[in-house]
């Protein structure tokens, strides 16, 4: 208890400076982390570990997109393609879309062969073949529909549900 | 150390009031809730799944472990109960953090793709809980070190600033309202019926969008000051309200609000609450 019957109490002397050397570190990581989401091109070490500020990293809603994507799956069966539902493949999603909408996801080749052959592996019948595709088009500013007007879609990757993946444990999938 | 070191950290160190802590410790407790609550579905289609299991940078538990259904609906109940300790407050709150802060990470880390911000401001935020005095009960009885509070208050600083002068600096359809009338149309993130006709009135958007920007640049040097910080807490409210009107973007807005009693200066939030008390007891003497 401290003056006027108060229950006062604070940090003992002895953890003081290393309460400090902690915040210094914390607005160290922040700041340094800020400079490199300015720079298109950081240092060698960071192209190495691109994780590294990934903490403090808030870049959010930052620039302008004028256009819808979504990734869409055609599949080889019985000798003709047909279009499939993938949300309905995989229902979960985030306010972010699916768990394969980001761009992250569809730009690296391993996450796109494990959504691919899980894809093979979800659908009734199987299919010989899979075809993603990434169609892209306009916002409709003010509205609630937003129609496909001058959609453009393009094959994103490829896939022969004959071949074979190991997920990280070793599965064969 | 010296004599005037030892004053200056003692003046620095002065404690503060703490009975803001009480209801960053409930507000927290129910915004963490609602994050993980809606995961639960997810379980058996992302987190528990077999087939679509990934192990990338920084996440590599997929090449130690594949956790099945049962057992990350287990993670998930005991991430539940750590906030329900923290919820009821006293000895258990910081360990129900630290429960809820492993298995929330461990359910992360297992699907390994969608690392949202709400999680990681979470994760800052349950630092800071860590930090600060937030098991203690009666709070509104207690000073303690400012800490905790300092923390926070820089998370936030980074937070804002970062976005803020990062639109600043990289995008000028901000200033313009664009940016926003496009964000409020997007498939997943928007779409909601007023942010639908928001994206239209050019009148709410462009102002709308100066103020973010304004605001968030400013509020790594305004929060700091006595007689702004009420200012900056409030207008932060307004956006997040705003955000969470127009926009879907899951239990951000909660999450960030929650932290803002304890971004409130301690001095303002005593007079506010001694004034509230006040009327109380006045109310109920008459």
């Amino acid at each position: 208890m401290g003056e006027a019957g108060r229950d006062v109490r604070t940090t003992p002397r002895w953890l003081r400076v290393p309460a400090l050397l902690l915040l210094a570190a914390l607005v160290a990581y922040q700041s340094t982390a800020y400079h490199f989401a300015l720079e298109k091109t950081g240092p060698a070490w960071l192209v190495r570990s691109p994780y590294t500020f990934w903490p403090a990293t808030w870049q959010m809603f930052t620039y302008l997109d004028k256009r819808h994507s979504r990734v869409e799956v055609v599949a080889y069966v019985d000798g003709e393609w047909e279009e499939r539902d993938l949300e309905a493949l995989f229902p979960y999603r985030w306010e972010s879309g699916p768990r394969y909408a980001r761009s992250s996801f569809r730009k690296n080749r391993t996450r796109m062969r494990t959504l691919a052959q899980a894809t093979c592996h979800r659908m009734e019948p199987r299919p010989d073949k899979i075809r993603f595709t990434l169609t892209r088009w306009s916002k409709t500013i003010g509205s609630a529909e937003q129609p496909k007007k001058g959609a453009k879609a393009e094959p994103i990757f490829d896939w022969d549900c004959d071949d074979r993946i190991r997920l990280p444990r070793g599965k064969v999938l | 150390m010296s004599e005037p070191t030892t004053s200056r950290l003692d003046r620095l160190f002065a404690p503060v009031w703490a009975g803001p802590w009480t209801a960053f410790r409930l507000a927290f407790a129910v915004s963490a809730t609602a994050a993980l609550l809606p995961r639960y579905a997810g379980i058996g289609d992302a987190y528990g799944v077999q087939d679509m299991v990934f192990s990338q940078r920084p996440f590599r538990l997929a090449e130690k472990i594949v956790f099945t259904e049962p057992t990350m609906t287990v993670i998930w109940a005991a991430g539940l109960a750590g906030l329900v300790l923290l919820a009821i407050g006293g000895r258990l709150a910081k360990p129900g953090v630290v429960i809820w802060l492993v298995c929330s990470w461990l359910m992360i880390a297992s699907e390994a793709l969608n690392i949202k911000a709400y999680d990681r401001l979470l994760t800052w935020m349950a630092i800071a809980m860590l930090l600060g005095p937030s098991g203690e009960r009666n709070m509104a009885e207690k000073w303690r070190s400012p800490v905790g509070r300092w923390f926070l208050v820089l998370v936030f600083c980074a937070i804002y600033g970062s976005t803020g002068w990062l639109k600043a600096l990289k995008e000028p359809a901000w200033w313009s309202g664009e940016v926003l009338s496009y964000h409020l149309v997007h498939q997943y993130f928007g779409l909601k019926p007023l942010g639908i006709w928001v994206s239209a009135q050019q009148w709410i958007t462009a102002p709308f969008g100066t103020i973010t920007v304004l605001f968030e640049c400013a509020f790594p040097l305004l929060i700091w000051f006595r007689r702004t910080n009420p200012w900056m807490v409030a207008i932060g409210c307004g956006m997040h309200l705003g955000i969470l009107l127009l926009m879907n973007v899951g239990p951000f807005s909660y999450v960030a609000v929650a932290a803002y009693p304890v971004l409130l200066h301690p001095e303002f939030a005593r007079r506010w609450w001694a004034r509230f008390e006040e009327r109380r007891s006045s109310r109920s003497t008459r």
